[in-house]
């Protein structure tokens, strides 16, 4: 299944039909189980672990509701525990729009 | 068994004048006189990647420099473990009997052969291609990552939690000849530093350097070698996404040499603890049980880590004071601890000194080796 990667605006959870085991980086087998993957469209909510300012932006660490932790860019004023919603945006001059978190309305 | 019979290190700075091969000579010709090896009795050599090379075959292009035609040659790449897994391979090599006189070297001219710029953007390649790089993040920034996370996990600002790190460091290289930063430095001018990657600041980063770092392994015994008494290795994950944050792979890593040596960590007299960022330090003092979990920063300003204090750890102030050359700069921790066994540490020696424990780790949290080192005298 295409995702932001390929230019399809969203992120991809894969998981095993063998284990149940459920990652982010795209895998032809299970890591832990050797076992076949089965793909889902995240819902896009989540919580953040960690961020940081470096000098092209914020970049966050989220935990996804699925249960897989993704790397993107992020809204500057975010903290670690703050409720996140993913979207995506893309830089001028960038291939793609990639993974932006901004804080869930609430 | 296998020995550590030489050791050499050269200074770390900005050194304009050496290529990655002349730094690589410079530190191979230290260890070999300090072994009285000459190039034509090597025949083991373990080369370190380069970035200012990116050559295919680091352990042959140093070979040909140096005259050394050995019969197992060897280029090695785990980022900033390569350097102890080099070692650990070294003596795995004189163990089975395929050598018996193994040189490993690494040095890299990573300050001044190539811009900040392309550094950074060769060193940021240990991100997830696909996933990670195209974010956008540096190195200082999976470690920021990284700070984040654990100063919100455990409710520290990075006064207390991390700053305290790299006073010590830097206490420990103002005692050491060779070192890139010698001049004090106090909390307040941590968090005075130019931000780098929020939370971490310049002094929470190491520089990056010129240098080179080698050792000669061998069969021993004699009163100037140090024993490799255990290695341990652990490689968990590669990427961010993907590490658990409460099990980098440390205590496994340390474990294994530990339990392959024989030795209890509260036997040991002597660290050197990689120390790529202050959080890096941090995270592995604390996974290795030489600090409680959130406190290494206060154990550091309580003096825990200092030359007189109960776990001496990076005498020669580490990678974020005495430099980082890359793999040569994980390689200087441990020369500096074969210096402190040998008891030629000088004004910085741990009195006693007999077992030493040293640790690195590469990329993201992500390879780890550690080795268990004790003197010829050292308790068995
Ligand atoms: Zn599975």
């Amino acid at each position: 299944m295409n995702d932001w990667t390929d230019g399809e605006p969203r992120v991809v959870v894969s998981g095993c039909d063998d284990c149940g085991h459920r990652w982010y980086l795209r895998r032809e087998c299970c890591p832990r189980c050797g076992g076949p993957v089965n793909e889902r469209i995240s819902e896009g909510g989540g919580r953040v672990t960690a961020t940081t300012v470096g000098d092209r932006g914020a970049i966050a660490l989220v935990d996804l509701s699925e249960g897989v932790r993704v790397l993107g860019r992020c809204d500057p004023t975010l903290r670690p525990g703050t409720a996140v919603r993913l979207t995506f945006h893309a830089e001028a001059g960038e291939p793609v729009a990639v993974p932006y978190f901004e804080a869930e309305s609430t | 068994m296998a020995w550590i019979r030489g050791a050499g290190l050269t200074a770390f700075g900005r050194l304009p004048g050496r290529d990655a091969s002349g730094w690589q000579a410079t530190a191979a010709r230290l260890a070999m006189a300090d072994a009285g090896v000459r190039p034509q009795d090597v025949d083991g050599l373990i080369v370190g990647y380069a970035t200012t090379l990116d050559h295919l075959m680091p352990a042959n292009l140093l070979g040909e420099y140096l005259g050394i035609t050995p019969r197992v040659a060897l280029g090695a790449a785990v980022g900033g473990a390569t350097g102890l897994a080099m070692v650990a391979q070294a003596a795995s090599l004189v163990d089975s009997g395929a050598a018996s006189t193994v040189l490993v070297v690494a040095g890299e001219d990573r300050a001044s052969g190539q811009s900040t710029q392309v550094s950074t953007s060769t060193l940021a390649q240990v991100g997830h291609r696909r996933y990670e790089v195209p974010i956008g993040a540096t190195v200082p920034q999976y470690y920021a990552l990284l700070a984040s996370a654990y100063l919100h996990e455990h409710g520290l600002d990075p006064r207390d939690g991390l700053a305290p790190l790299a006073v010590a460091m830097r206490a420990h290289a103002a005692r050491r000849d060779g070192a890139q930063f010698r001049e004090p430095v106090t909390v307040d001018d941590v968090v005075a530093s130019r931000p780098v990657a929020a939370p971490l600041h310049l002094l929470d980063c190491c520089p990056i350097s010129d240098g080179g770092a080698a050792v000669l392994v061998g069969p021993g015994g004699s009163a100037r070698d140090v024993e490799i008494a255990g290695t341990g290795q652990a490689h968990l994950h590669q990427h961010i996404s993907e590490a658990d944050p409460h099990e980098f792979g440390a205590r496994l890593s340390a474990g294994r040499a530990l339990t392959a040596a024989g030795v209890e960590i509260d036997d040991v007299d002597v660290f050197g603890i990689y120390d790529s960022f202050t959080i890096t330090l941090a995270l592995l003092l604390e996974e290795l049980g030489l600090a409680r979990p959130g406190r290494a920063g206060a154990a550091a300003a309580d003096g825990c880590f200092d030359l007189d204090g109960p776990t001496p750890v990076n005498t020669h102030g580490g990678l974020l004071s005495y430099g980082h050359c890359g793999v040569g700069g994980g390689m200087a921790h441990l020369v500096e601890v074969v210096l402190q066994l040998r008891g030629e540490a000088g004004d910085r020696q741990v009195g006693g000194a007999a077992q030493g424990l040293v640790h690195a780790d590469g990329g993201v949290m992500s390879a780890h080796v550690t080795a268990v080192l004790r003197t010829s005298g050292g308790a068995a």
